[in-house]
């Protein structure tokens, strides 16, 4: 977990990346009235203490049918949900693992192009986790809202 | 806390048809293409000189083609930002039931709550799935009982907490 303590300037070039990443140093420095010195320590910083990660983001939109699946996740014994819960994190298919209080042990989330990709992840992959005891899913259809900006580099 | 909110908040019910959706950075990419986006997804902030050197070619060709790709919105080149390292410490995974009001309609009110991250209409045990975050509970405990569950049209609300977020990864997203 990242304990660092973020100013104003920090949060600015969070901010102003968050936009744009391929901006430069320089550039930002400009708008800033800051000097590129300044701005590449900031920057070195904030992607070392893993705050951000510049990273491309593709267009889910060059999929054939973009869905998102939540696949909620029960483990059959309570020993086993951490687990379970790493050998999900390792697939590379699979975006999203958080083990959970409520709904079900484990939240798995994964991008699929039909149906069928569902239930062979399912029957293929999933089942044959031990320790997985049993899958509920939902299938989304339609995102409303998604700030793909977010998301977490240091619980890990 | 910015977020990209559909902008079709006056817009009617009906969605975009899914051909003009789809098309939206749905351009033919080459071998050149495909390596520039691996490399820029594993440093979004790679230099143009050094992305040349691994797709093995010149750097006006990179520029070019980079600027290409995000013009075409078949990639955006941003930070990513750590939740936690942002303050958000809580994440909710929220099923939304829909009773007398259209899911749509309910799923953008629900849109405009800033700390709701992400809203999907889904197929499943629920019509809405949220994810909320939140800097301790007590924002998480107001968030779920006086902001998400008083939209109208929100009959029910299944909601789970985070305890421990393994993997959370961002790249393939809807850009608008």
């Amino acid at each position: 977990m990242s304990k660092v303590e973020l100013d104003d300037l920090d949060l600015k070039i969070i901010e102003r990346l968050g936009e744009d990443a391929r901006v430069s140093n320089r550039e930002i420095g400009r708008e800033f009235g800051l000097t590129e010195g300044t701005i590449r320590a900031r920057l070195r910083r904030l992607i070392q203490t893993k705050t951000i990660q510049v990273s491309a983001v593709t267009n889910m939109a060059r999929l054939k049918n973009p869905m998102l699946a939540y696949l909620f996740i029960e483990a059959d014994e309570a020993h086993n949900v951490e687990t379970v819960a790493r050998a999900l994190a390792d697939l590379p298919q699979i975006s999203f693992v958080a083990t959970l209080l409520g709904r079900s042990d484990i939240l798995a989330m994964t991008l699929v192009q039909d149906g069928n990709q569902v239930t062979d992840l399912l029957h293929q992959t999933i089942d044959k986790i031990p320790g997985v005891h049993r899958v509920t899913y939902s299938i989304g259809q339609h995102f409303m809202k998604h700030d793909y900006r977010w998301c977490v580099l240091t619980d890990v | 806390m910015r977020q990209s909110v559909k902008k079709t908040k006056r817009a009617p019910k009906t969605q975009a048809p899914p051909e003009r959706r789809r098309r939206a950075g749905a351009e033919e990419l080459d071998q050149i293409d495909e390596r520039i986006i691996a490399a820029m997804r594993a440093d979004g902030r790679i230099s143009n000189r050094d992305l040349a050197k691994i797709v093995g070619v010149n750097e006006a060709t990179v520029r070019t083609r980079v600027r290409k790709l995000e013009q075409s919105k078949t990639i955006r080149v941003v930070a990513l930002r750590d939740l936690k390292a942002l303050g958000f410490g809580h994440m909710s995974a929220v099923g939304v039931q829909v009773k007398g009001r259209s899911v749509i309609e309910v799923g953008e009110d629900l849109a405009r709550i800033p700390q709701v991250m992400t809203v999907n209409a889904t197929i499943g045990a629920y019509d809405i799935e949220l994810q909320v975050v939140a800097r301790d509970i007590e924002e998480m405990a107001h968030l779920l009982t006086e902001e998400v569950s008083k939209v109208r049209g929100v009959a029910r609300i299944a909601p789970s907490l985070a305890l421990k977020v393994l993997k959370y990864e961002s790249q393939w997203a809807p850009i608008p």
